[in-house]
């Protein structure tokens, strides 16, 4: 059982202010719970239960790009670490970064992680590259959001090379076992899972036990905003029905 | 006989009571001719105006004109109900060039249903702009002052057009797709715009009607956004309830010039209905015949293309005929080149006879037609008293005689005809709750505010568009149509089918035709007639949307055999009487191609091509009621009468059922809804009434009610029949359609059986379907299901109060 958390106080550094929006909705997209944003008490609830986001029907990489700019922009709070679901996203993320002077390093064939202010960047596999630093840096890890268009990394558990041969490389755990190393006082940093597909289309129970999440709250993709300017609470439930 | 010493009346009267096999049913005294109830000219127009009106009109205005001119000084939106032929089109010329003359730079949209009206009404201000000295200089400056903008102007003409014109004349597609969706392009013409004509305004009825409903309040959005507020001034002549249809149509108070207002001039007009031993059509096309050698300019209207086709193909010209005749036929689907040289051919009286369908009915200036026949009922009064109305115009005489056609209901308004002809116009039905086409407006209402969803001016959208609205923010509306980067383009504003086919020839286009007359006009190896010449159908490219066509020369004609299957997707209210189910639903309806069966002219079958030949089926989401013969009473009737008897006499009803609907509901268009007869491998059969519009327009489901008067009136009409023939005639049991004979024994037996079981109380009634879902623990948040041992809920993640 974990123990009750006292890191508001730290929370309160990690998102001083909200940054991020969306709306709720239930999972097959027939109702709406409200808006919700991303403040100290939401990522305190999410994080010591171990809930996840998950944003379906995202507009696209176009979109979560200017999102990640906004984000990578804010001068205070937490880092953002994101998982892209390949290193050609990888590489495309840090040729259209419209913040380059603000990007330390660049990936190359081996190493698909990279650096910019807020943000930093590496596909699932090299997550442990940033592990070190992400633990050591100040204020800490925000959050971790996965850009996974197809959403396929879940699924990625194991395989074959193209030799035929079976390998057990297991995409989720690796970003499981990084988001483990980051907890602290049984609070664990926020996962957002950001998709092209709607939640009706995926297997979300699998997939929230893969990510070990106790459970997800679907965002609709089309209201998931994020500001450089802190986002003034209007998170009033709207009325549910269909 | 020499003719021309008679009177137009006498003339048609002779023929009538001279041809064989004709016996008029309904004879009224002929209409009197009727001065008009004239004025004075409104002192308060510009100088020029003044002059112009005064010198064209010395006796002056009519009383209804000058009351709506009345009202349009007043800035009163306004309605003109009055006959045809009283001078609706100077009523909405006068205010737009007397606020042209005071203010050079103001605008006004013309709009007409047809493109055909708008070149018609473009010569006419033409005309009164040259004699207007202001104007005809400001348009020798602007040469598109004045000027029609629709599919048929050419790009390269468009910019200017854009640039200078403060006088559009258009149609509600172009306005949809090219002016709303492009303000950007139309920012000087929509800051300006000061009135909006809505011409035959009975036209925009059902789908079409319900797309203009919502175009209009975008366009009063666009308006207010702009700083202008137009005023709207709208004409019909065949309109019930003429100011409450152009308050739904616009959301907007409308002032009424009615029917009671009218003081125009009319002439003689008589009326006649026949009826004819021989087939209509056959009766019609010797009338129509005799009737132009008498001299007489004739217009003959007939209930299809095809049939005004067939009618024209056995008036002895064929293909091969080099001379251009004086009977035509006209018909949607002609290039704009033929309709205009029909056009002025009867202008000028070089064409005398023409066979036509719905096309020629509105006010198009086709001059002065002496004769309207009407071959069968037309669908609607409007239709009727629209084309009575292209007879005796300008004070002038004119006939109409009505020959009743080979339906039932030709044959109870045979027998009732003072029935008929005291009929209302019907009402026009306008659907704002059709979701698709709410969703389509309201997504196309975005983008023409840059996107921004809280921009909309709901004020001017309508409470439909607010709930849409409210919907989103719930996040409870996410149909692809709102995510699409073009919404206009989605958009099908008479109708929500699919795309239209074009019809090559020899890779020259000669029209084009909608998915629902492919299917029965020209399906692959069919044979297509267009303009009196007859093609062979070689391929139809759902893909391409084209159908190839090379000319037939043989002595042949084809028929499709169209199959309908439905689905029900949803029961809304179920009566169970017996063994026999009534109930409400939504519906899916597919027509699909069965075969088609090639005749020589004579009759004789030549060959048959099953089945589809690849032909696309045409779906049609929609609502309706049916009747459904449970198996026990329907093993019954098949032990009675015989497995095909029984069906052939379901299929008869359901023949009748549609025939008759519009006796029991009161008038409504009989090409909104149909009906069929539909037996499933593995249910009972049922006979189905169906709206013929997509997602519906409430029409059908009227039945519900009145199921059983709808059987006891087609029991009675069966029986009352004199044809004396147990395979009936086409006014009682035969279908032209059915490959198996109906009988009129069988038909009645059924219709019997299912009348004693309605007769029964009923047995359930649910009048909508509740869903009994049992009680069981559900989430506070989504009230999705929750399992017992559960700590959050799987639909939302929310976590459940009393969890550990």
């Amino acid at each position: 059982m974990k123990p009750h958390v006292p890191t508001l106080h730290r929370l309160s550094r990690l998102y001083p202010a909200a940054h991020i929006r969306g709306r709720r909705i239930v999972r097959d997209g027939a109702g709406s719970l409200g808006r919700v944003t991303l403040n100290a008490a939401t990522a305190e609830q999410l994080g010591c239960d171990d809930i996840g986001w998950f944003v379906g029907e995202h507009p696209g990489i176009e979109a979560a790009i200017g999102q990640l700019c906004r984000l990578d922009a804010v001068s205070t709070g937490g880092i953002w670490i994101v998982v892209p679901y390949s290193r050609d996203l990888s590489l495309e993320l840090f040729h259209r970064w419209p913040r380059f002077a603000h990007v330390a390093d660049r990936p190359d064939c081996e190493n698909s992680t990279w650096h910019s202010s807020k943000v930093w960047v590496a596909v699932p596999e090299d997550l442990w590259r940033l592990s070190g630093e992400a633990r050591s840096s100040e204020p800490g890890v925000a959050g971790i959001i996965v850009l996974d268009p197809n959403c396929i990394i879940y699924m990625a558990r194991a395989g074959t090379d193209s030799w035929g041969r079976l390998h057990r490389n297991d995409r989720p755990q690796h970003i499981v076992n990084f988001r483990a190393e980051l907890e602290a006082d049984g609070w664990r940093p926020l996962l957002v899972l950001v998709t092209e597909r709607p939640a009706l289309a995926i297997n979300t129970e699998k997939l929230q036990r893969t990510f070990c999440l106790n459970a997800l709250h679907f965002i609709a993709g089309d209201s998931f905003v994020c500001w450089e300017d802190p986002i003034e609470c209007d998170d009033e439930p709207i009325e549910y029905g269909i | 006989m020499n003719w021309s010493d008679l009177s137009t009346i006498e003339t048609a009267r002779r023929i009538l009571t001279t041809t064989e096999g004709l016996s008029i049913c309904y004879d009224p005294t002929a209409e009197t001719q009727r001065e008009g109830v004239c004025g004075a000219v409104p002192s308060d127009l510009h100088s020029e105006l003044l002059d112009y009106v005064q010198t064209q009109y010395p006796a002056g205005l009519f009383r209804h004109q000058k009351l709506a001119l009345q009202h349009l000084s007043n800035d009163l939106h306004t309605v003109i109900a009055t006959r045809t032929s009283s001078g609706k089109s100077l009523i909405y010329s006068i205010p737009v060039l007397n606020r042209l003359l005071s203010e050079a730079d103001t605008t006004a949209l013309f709009l007409f249903p047809q493109k055909a009206l708008a070149n018609d009404q473009l010569q006419g201000l033409i005309k009164t702009v040259a004699g207007i000295p202001t104007l005809a200089r400001l348009r020798a400056v602007k040469p598109h002052l004045i000027s029609r903008y629709d599919g048929a102007t050419p790009e390269d003409r468009r910019p200017a057009i854009r640039d200078q014109v403060q006088v559009l004349l258009t149609n509600p597609d172009m306005l949809h797709y090219a002016v709303l969706a492009y303000p950007e392009n139309w920012q000087r013409f929509l800051t300006k715009l000061r009135y909006v004509i809505v011409d035959e305004c009975h036209e925009y009825r059902g789908i079409f009607g319900t797309n203009v409903s919502y175009l209009f309040r975008r366009l009063q959005a666009m308006c207010r956004r702009h700083h202008s507020s137009p005023v709207f001034i709208a004409t019909s002549a065949t309109v019930q309830s003429p100011q409450l249809h152009m308050e739904r149509l616009t959301g907007l108070p409308f002032a009424c010039v009615g029917p009671d207002d009218d003081g125009s001039r009319q002439g003689e007009r008589k009326i006649w209905m026949v009826k004819s031993a021989e087939h209509a059509y056959d009766a019609g096309r010797k009338l129509t015949l005799e009737l132009a050698e008498a001299g007489l300019t004739v217009l003959t209207f007939c209930l299809s293309r095809t049939a005004a086709e067939r009618m024209m193909a056995r008036a002895g010209r064929d293909n091969k005929d080099a001379e251009s005749p004086f009977v035509r036929v006209y018909r949607a689907g002609l290039t704009p080149t033929e309709r205009e040289e029909i056009e002025a051919g009867l202008r000028n009286r070089s064409i005398r006879a023409v066979f036509t369908t719905s096309a020629l009915e509105l006010g198009i200036d086709i001059g002065a037609i002496d004769v309207v026949v009407c071959v069968g009922l037309p669908n609607t009064m409007m239709s009727l008293w629209q084309r009575a109305g292209r007879a005796g115009r300008a004070g002038k005489q004119g006939a109409v005689i009505l020959i009743a056609g080979q339906t039932p209901i030709d044959a109870y308004y045979a027998e009732h005809p003072t029935v008929l002809f005291e009929r209302d116009h019907e009402p026009l039905i306008l659907n704002l709750a059709n979701r698709p086409v709410r969703n389509l407006h309201y997504a196309c209402a975005v983008k023409e505010v840059g996107g921004d969803e809280l921009k909309l001016d709901i004020g001017s959208l309508g409470p439909e568009i607010g709930e849409v609205r409210r919907h989103r923010e719930a996040g409870q509306l996410r149909d692809p149509v709102f995510y699409v980067s073009d919404p206009h383009r989605s958009v099908r504003m008479r109708g929500t089918g699919d795309e239209a086919y074009k019809l090559m020839c020899n890779k020259e286009d000669i029209g084009d035709i909608d998915p629902f007359h492919l299917l029965r006009e020209a399906p692959r190896n069919g044979i297509y007639s267009h303009g009196g010449k007859r093609y062979r159908v070689t391929d139809v490219m759902p893909k391409a949307r084209q159908v190839r066509l090379s000319p037939e020369f043989g002595p042949y004609f084809t028929t499709s055999n169209i199959g309908t299957s439905i689905r029900v997707r949803r029961l809304s209210a179920i009566r169970e009487h017996g063994s026999v189910i009534v109930a409400q639903a939504i519906l899916d309806v597919n027509d699909y191609l069965r075969s088609v069966t090639e005749k020589h002219l004579n009759g004789q079958v030549v060959r048959t091509y099953q089945g589809s030949g690849g032909m696309p089926n045409n779906w049609l989401p929609t609502e309706g009621t049916f009747l459904r013969v449970e198996l026990p009473l329907w093993q019954e009737a098949i032990d009675r009468l015989g497995d095909p008897a029984a069906k052939a006499a379901l299929v008869t009803s359901a023949r009748l059922f549609g025939s008759l609907f519009p006796t029991i509901t009161g008038p409504c268009d009989a090409t909104d809804y149909s009906a069929t007869a539909d037996f499933p491998k593995n249910a009972p059969p049922a006979v189905y009434l169906y709206d013929m519009v997509q997602y519906g327009v409430g029409l059908s489901i009227e039945a519900y009610g009145r199921m059983a008067d709808l059987v006891s009136r087609s029991i009675e009409l069966v029986r009352a029949c004199d044809c004396g023939i147990d395979e009936g005639c086409f006014q009682c049991v035969r279908n032209p359609q059915s490959e198996v004979p109906a009988s009129r024994a069988a038909t009645l037996s059924l219709l019997e059986m299912i009348e004693a079981e309605l007769s029964q109380p009923p047995k359930l009634i649910q009048e909508t379907a509740a869903d009994a879902a049992p009680s069981v623990a559900a989430c506070a948040d989504c009230h999705a299901p929750r399992p017992p041992a559960a700590r959050f809920c799987s639909n939302c993640g929310s976590k459940f109060e009393n969890a550990s």
